[in-house]
């Protein structure tokens, strides 16, 4: 069998949840007979669950529908799915700022839950605020992972802020799929470590450093990288497992990127291949980071080809994250281009640690 | 009982649901992030309404805005936020899953390539039309991608 018959079998293979299908199907017929547009399932996950069949419910009282704004606002993530969300509605406040955990779900080996986040002193939280990936749950039976967290809804007025943060639970040590069942009768603990918020997003910046500074020649550096795949990579070893990549020697800050939080220190051509260097520092504390793009005189997008990420190993550059934006593009070809990007950087930094705890205690079949 | 008929649209994403998924499975490599980005493109579509001289006129706009989709959406900040889940892999054919984990070695951007090139199987012109890249781009990418499968490869498997 050739490569070309060998993919076709192998996509054979791929297809597409045959429930997500038929939503879009029923999607498209609600708006051929000219029905109010539908809330759309925007969180994954979702694709079936309604048609439950195992659940979890906490022994906290149902979300009725006369528990609003909560209820309006989950109905909008998913219609179907709101009524099985279980009211917790108990809080955490520390540096000012209240946790609250409204409601949650379980539904085979994942967890759901409405968060809100609310500033009882100022305007720290806003609709840019970001969890960071800072949450996590100690469940009596340990081992989750994966997941994520989404923005569902910032209130301008009480200025409060919703999210829906989603855990699962990840194999047993032989590999078996565990169900979230296990956990009736017991307490879960949800837990967010730190927030960010003052978020600003450049969405397309052109940075006007013209192609002629290009070095062709530039000082290199090995480094060990996170993230891939990139070019010519070298694997790790016993000591130290991360693979390491050439990038550019980070230079000089360059002052002609005005973007606050995120330094340019670098393009040049290595082993062919145009590199574009950023650093930001204390990348432990902000999440600062950009995506180069370059941008063709009828407004197309030539996106980079690979990006490397290596945490600076010095004294001097402890705390910094350099990232290499690797284009396969030719000095010639680069005439064609600009050089553009999208930045995003964040203001305010806490770390409060909430932490709620609520009781599991109802397994019930639907 | 009278059989519903179904709407143009419906038809539509029957017509194509295959196509889009599998393109942009090719370009994220996860079923997770090409349901998103299908649920965007039918939306789109939905949305758009867009008007086509032909069915091929249709096949192409889907194409270039799945791509394009699939593109945004890799580069959006608001996936940089999610870590992924374990992966319930689509393939019961251990060879298939042999050839995800090896296509899985190459860049995106060259996985889509080879996608519409060995599956839709449009010429370098056509996928150069639909990724607003150029032919001269499309066809490094081709070859650098099919070198990079070599080395990855079994020897027997890889006769382009």
């Amino acid at each position: 069998m050739n490569f070309k018959e060998k993919y076709r079998s192998y996509n054979e293979e791929i297809r597409p949840d045959p429930a997500l299908v038929r939503e879009m199907q029923e999607e498209a017929r609600e708006k051929a007979e000219g029905k109010r547009e539908r809330v759309l399932r925007a969180i994954r996950g979702f694709a079936g669950a309604a048609a439950a069949c195992l659940c979890i419910l906490v022994g906290l009282p149902t979300l009725a529908a006369n528990v609003e704004p909560l209820y309006r606002l989950m109905r909008r993530v998913s219609p179907e799915l709101a009524q099985s969300f279980r009211l917790v509605q108990k809080a955490d406040e520390k540096l000012g700022i209240r946790m609250e955990v409204e409601a949650v779900y379980l539904y085979e080996n994942e967890l759901q839950a409405y968060i809100t986040l609310e500033d009882l002193e100022g305007n720290r939280i806003d609709e840019t605020t970001d969890l960071f990936n800072s949450y996590s749950v100690n469940m009596p039976c340990p081992g989750y992972g994966g997941g994520g967290w989404h923005p569902v809804d910032f209130d301008g007025e009480t200025g409060k802020a919703a999210f829906l943060v989603t855990l699962g639970l990840l194999p047993d040590s032989e590999g078996n799929l565990r169900d979230i069942s296990d956990l009736a009768g017991k307490k879960i603990t949800l837990y967010l470590g730190r927030i960010m918020s003052g978020k600003t997003e450049y969405d397309d910046l052109k940075v006007e450093i013209p192609w002629s500074e290009v070095q062709k020649n530039p000082e290199t550096v090995m480094m060990r990288i996170s993230g891939g795949p990139a070019p010519n990579t070298v694997k790790g070893d016993m000591e130290d497992p991360r693979p390491s990549a050439r990038m550019l020697k980070p230079g000089e800050p360059d002052s002609r990127l005005a973007v606050e939080g995120i330094l340019f220190t670098g393009m040049g051509y290595v082993e062919g291949m145009l590199h574009i260097q950023t650093a930001v520092r204390d990348y432990l504390k902000n999440d600062n980071h950009c995506e180069w793009f370059l941008t063709d005189q009828a407004g197309n997008r030539r996106y980079y080809d690979y990006k490397v990420s290596a945490a600076g190993d010095t004294e001097e550059t402890k705390g910094t994250m350099y990232q290499d934006c690797i284009f396969e593009i030719s000095p010639e070809e680069l005439a064609d281009y600009t050089l553009h990007g999208h930045f995003v950087t964040t203001g305010t930094y806490l770390e409060g640690n909430w932490s709620v705890t609520f009781p599991v205690e109802e397994q019930i079949s639907e | 009982m009278e059989k519903r008929q179904q709407s143009s649209e419906e038809r539509v994403i029957e017509e194509y649901s295959d196509m889009v998924y599998r393109l942009a499975f090719s370009r994220t490599g996860t079923k997770q992030d090409a349901e998103d980005v299908y649920q965007e493109v039918f939306f789109r579509y939905l949305r758009k309404h867009p008007a086509f001289e032909s069915e091929e006129h249709r096949k192409a706009w889907l194409l270039r805005v799945t791509a394009n989709c699939a593109n945004s959406f890799l580069t959006s900040p608001w996936r940089k936020r999610r870590a992924e889940l374990p992966e319930d892999l689509p393939f019961e054919d251990r060879r298939n899953q042999e050839l995800y984990q090896e296509l899985g070695q190459l860049p995106g951007k060259y996985r889509e390539v080879i996608h519409l090139f060995y599956y839709e199987e449009l010429s370098v012109e056509e996928i150069a039309k639909v990724l607003s890249r150029k032919p001269s781009t499309v066809r490094t990418q081709l070859t650098r991608a099919r070198e990079m499968l070599r080395r990855v490869m079994k020897e027997e498997d890889y006769e382009f």
